[in-house]
């Protein structure tokens, strides 16, 4: 039999809700300790989890102070690995002259005896406790044993393009009217402690601003890639939205921020891809509901006609619109290259355009 | 066993590649290729998605189906013609092995480990020397730290010839095995020993149960004799158990294969080496440029010079060449002015939808200057680590070119322009293009069965893309001072005759298209300089034949090293004239 069914194409979808079911696992990158049980009502701050990672080593010459040859030093190791050991306690001892003289080494700090070889001993300093917060309130509906938990909330999702920064929370304040940048000049005292948001892109005078004010955080559509040092220099994390460049915020997740102006919003950074790729920065501003709202979607989509998609490169980036079609063969591009290529009726616009079906990406919302 | 038919699957960081082989007429052929996107991003990657999903498309091209109903792929191939008798695997996706090396001397076992490591999917975090090259020497105890903040996956040990002292070494082996120790135990590195074999017993004793390792034979046994392979194929075999560890449905997707995964990089060093054994008097070389890396594999009658360059390319590892190479290394290949924002939006996009291509011209030209510095900057670092090789490194024959980078394009003049300003090639070489990205198939199958492999390499199963005549020369030229004449002499199918007689000029990209059809030679050479055509200053044979190909025959004329303009704006008008040269400023294909 032969099959001669058109390909499928999977693009990447972003998500923003104003209202779901999220669910989100949240784990450690070692095994620990689980410190939740499901059913547990937790906050932003409750710990899930908890592990002990190595930090400092101290390695301790046995052979020279005992006067004997490395390989033979060991004989005397009186703190066998995987022993705890005290700051000035013995760890070898050596009879010499008859028994009259007692050599000794002394371990330096507290710890744990490790390993043993060539004449010295390696102590294990100490660990740092690593832990895996919540990171915004919810309930524990799954443990994940030894490691974290998963955790499910009602409210908004957005997922972002970039963030600057760690998991972090804040009182969202919207400080433009729509997609205009933000200056400098639209941030009063009144951003203090919280979490700005711009429906544009970002000005560098208002980076300066921000950090004058002590706003907890800033949120815009999207920011010069050249204005990157100066992040390192600031005292708040930036999330954008859509990408660098000069791009407006998305009108569907500015909606979302202005329906829940004051609202505290939780910024979270899932683990990276396997590969090593950071994954996407999320949004979750909590909304508390009687029944509970739909889930988010989840899965992959096929780039079918009457998807939403955003434009990912020039000449129409960051330009939003929907599927007409998938053309049944390769096209050229003004590039050059010949790829598979989707049909799409820009927002705005009644003249379709042609765009590689990998430069969509679906929006959910 | 005959093979009747295979599937390879390349996974990729970007894409995955399924490429259908087959017997067509008795002869053993590449039938049809199909990609998709390797499943790695998001909440739930699974790489046995991405592979079914280019089995699918690849079903669809070429009419066979190679899935049963629940997904999982037909073999061997059934007598209605469905499936594949064989399925094999190479992968890049991984991320690289964190690796520590550790030897006596840099010039010695250290740098035939930093070869062998250049060669895999590592890279190298620490450098452990007895002797280092400004005569310090860090304590056993800043070793031990080290390693221990590094926290590699594989810690290779090497030094000193079969029989001779010991001690050095043996304090190397110390200090990895304690070092391993302090790791939890599913965590431990593998601890690979190539050094002085005296003191193979005593690593198995040191490493005892608890410290995975493996003896190998010494990287350097005698003075003047390296062996590197044994090095190369654990690293290889470690990259491919830890990408089955970190890579979610590899495993799965392990059991549909005909043995182990082959590293892509490893696949390419096989099409390199048969290559250069059908030329053993010039160098084949083989370009990869993909998402995360890039990979040249230089061969030299049958010898190989391999780098497989991490964190490159243009896809996820755009960034991080950026960071290295810079705006002013980037722009220096573009034929218009694009400021830096521009540029770096355009980074950052492609790193963080590395699926995405470029749609506008300008676009394409910012890609094809980032393939150029990706090339040149795993070039130099070949150049650095086989410094032996010397000048005779820029003979090649051929150069083939393959890696997403080079993929889908219908301006092959704009592909070969990137790889000469790159690769500098000089004399007489063939520029031949991959644009499926077959190469990792075909190497993994000559690992499996070479006869086949031979068959399907005999189909020259990729384009030739233009035939290269670069001279060196000894000095700089004016534009367009003219350097030699010679004359194209072609026969048609039918018998005609034309000929026509071509001038190489200083600082110019000459194209003479050549029909496929027919024979034709290059005769009657007058050197007005003193230029190098691979035979010696002002030195040529009287005919040299050439094949047909897609653009026919480049004359580069900007000589060896190539001179791009001071001037930002006359290099910019230099780069505009270079692409109308080899027509990539025209309409496609």
């Amino acid at each position: 039999m032969i099959s001669m069914e058109s390909p499928r194409f999977y693009p990447g979808s972003v998500t923003f809700m104003a209202l779901a079911t999220i669910r989100r696992e949240r784990r450690l990158p070692l095994p620990g300790k689980v410190r939740v049980r499901r059913g547990e009502t937790v906050e932003a701050t409750t710990v899930l989890a908890t592990a002990e990672q190595p930090m400092g080593v101290v390695i301790v010459d046995l052979a020279r102070p005992l006067r004997v040859p490395p390989e033979r030093a060991l004989a005397y190791l009186r703190r066998k690995p995987g022993t705890s050991v005290r700051a000035r306690e013995v760890l070898a001892a050596r009879r010499t002259l008859l028994g009259l003289r007692i050599l000794r080494v002394r371990s330096p700090v507290d710890g744990e005896v490790v390993a043993a070889g060539g004449g010295r001993v390696m102590i294990r300093t100490g660990a740092r406790t690593l832990e895996v917060r919540a990171g915004f309130p919810g309930v524990v509906v799954e443990v994940i044993p030894s490691y974290g938990a998963i955790l499910e909330a009602t409210g908004a999702l957005i997922q972002a393009f970039w963030s600057s920064g760690s998991d972090f929370s804040g009182v969202l304040r919207v400080v433009t009217n729509g997609a205009e940048p933000l200056r400098a000049r639209v941030l009063d005292p009144m951003v203090q402690g919280t979490i700005v948001v711009g429906g544009g892109w970002i000005e560098p005078s208002a980076l300066e601003q921000a950090e004058r004010l002590q706003v907890r955080g800033m949120i815009a559509g999207s920011m010069e890639a050249s204005l990157l040092p100066r992040l390192r220099e600031l005292s708040f994390p930036v999330i954008l939205t859509e990408g660098f460049g000069r791009l407006p915020m998305h009108p569907g997740i500015f909606r979302i921020f202005s329906l829940y102006q004051g609202r505290e919003a939780f910024i979270l950074h899932p683990p990276a891809d396997p590969d090593g790729t950071p994954g996407r920065p999320e949004i979750v501003i909590p909304v508390p509901t009687e029944n509970p709202p739909p889930p988010e979607p989840t899965g992959e989509v096929v780039l079918r006609p009457g998807l939403h998609v955003r434009l990912l490169r020039e000449p129409h980036r960051g330009r939003t619109g929907t599927v007409l079609r998938v053309l049944p063969d390769p096209q050229v591009l003004e590039s050059g290259l010949r790829v598979w290529c989707a049909e799409i009726r820009l927002d705005g616009e009644e003249r379709p355009v042609r765009v590689p079906v990998y430069n969509v990406e679906v929006l959910r919302s | 066993m005959t093979l009747k038919s295979l599937v390879t699957i390349d996974v990729g960081s970007v894409q995955t590649r399924a490429m259908l082989f087959a017997r067509v007429e008795d002869r053993f052929r590449f039938v049809a290729a199909a990609s998709a996107p390797t499943s790695l991003r998001g909440p739930d990657p699974d790489v046995l998605l991405g592979a079914i999903r280019a089995l699918e498309h690849l079903s669809a091209i070429s009419g066979r189906p190679l899935l049963d109903p629940q997904g999982i792929l037909i073999a061997p191939e059934l007598s209605t013609g469905a499936g594949v008798d064989v399925c094999l695997i190479t992968l890049s996706a991984a991320p690289p092995l964190r690796v520590v090396l550790g030897g006596i001397a840099p010039e010695w076992s250290l740098a035939s480990l930093h070869r062998a490591a250049a060669g895999s999917y590592a890279r190298v975090l620490e450098t452990l020397s007895v002797i280092s090259p400004d005569g310090s020497r860090r304590t056993e105890e800043e070793w031990l730290y080290a390693l221990v903040a590094a926290e590699p996956h594989v810690v290779v040990i090497a030094g000193g010839v079969d029989g001779g002292g010991t001690r050095p070494v043996e304090a190397l082996l110390e200090a990895a095995v304690l070092a391993a120790q302090l790791r939890p135990e599913e965590e431990r590195p593998l601890l690979l020993f190539a050094g002085n074999a005296l003191l193979r017993e005593e690593a198995v004793a040191m490493a005892g149960r608890r410290i995975p390792l493996r003896v190998l034979e010494n990287v350097r046994p005698r003075p003047g004799v390296e062996r590197i392979g044994p090095v190369v194929e654990e690293l290889d075999r470690r990259y491919a158990e830890q990408a089955a560890m970190r890579l979610p449905g590899l495993s799965a997707l392990q059991g549909w294969a005909r043995g182990e995964i082959l590293p892509t990089a490893r696949a390419l060093s096989h099409v390199a080496r048969y290559l250069s054994l059908e030329t053993p008097e010039r160098g084949a070389l083989v370009v990869d440029v993909g998402g995360r890396h890039v990979v040249l594999a230089a061969a030299y009658g049958g010898m190989l010079a391999q780098v497989v360059q991490p964190d490159s390319g243009i896809g996820p590892g755009i960034l991080s060449l950026y960071q290295r190479r810079g705006y002013e290394r980037i722009a220096r290949w573009l034929p218009r002015e694009i400021p830096p924002e521009a540029l770096e939006t355009l980074v950052w996009t492609k790193a963080l939808h590395p699926l995405s291509v470029p749609q506008t011209p300008e676009e394409m030209w910012i890609e094809l200057a980032f393939v150029r510095e990706a090339l040149s900057e795993a070039w130099e670092r070949l150049h650095v680590l086989w410094p032996e090789l010397g000048r005779t490194i820029r003979f090649f024959e051929p150069i083939l070119l393959s890696g997403g980078a080079f993929a889908a394009h219908t301006r092959p003049g704009a592909l070969a322009l990137a790889a000469l300003d790159a690769l500098q090639p000089i004399g007489l070489t063939t520029l031949l293009w991959d644009p499926v990205g077959l190469l990792p198939g075909l190497g993994a199958l000559a690992a499996l069965d070479p006869g086949s492999a031979v068959e399907a390499i005999a189909g020259r199963p990729w384009i030739l893309l233009a035939t290269v005549l670069a001279p060196a020369l000894e000095s700089p030229v004016a534009p367009d001072e003219l350097l030699f004449t010679f004359e194209v002499h072609h026969r048609g199918p039918d018998g005609s005759e034309s000929v026509y007689e071509i001038e190489a000029r200083g600082g110019r990209l000459e194209v003479v298209p050549i029909p496929e059809a027919g024979e034709t030679e290059l005769r009657r050479f007058r050197m007005r300089r003193p230029v190098d055509l691979g035979w010696g200053p002002r030195r040529a044979p009287r005919r040299i034949r050439i094949p047909g190909g897609m653009l026919g025959l480049i004359v580069d004329g900007r000589g060896r090293p190539l001179r791009l303009a001071e001037d930002p704006e006359t290099r910019r008008e230099q780069n505009q004239r270079w692409l109308w040269d080899v027509g990539a400023l025209g309409g496609a294909l």
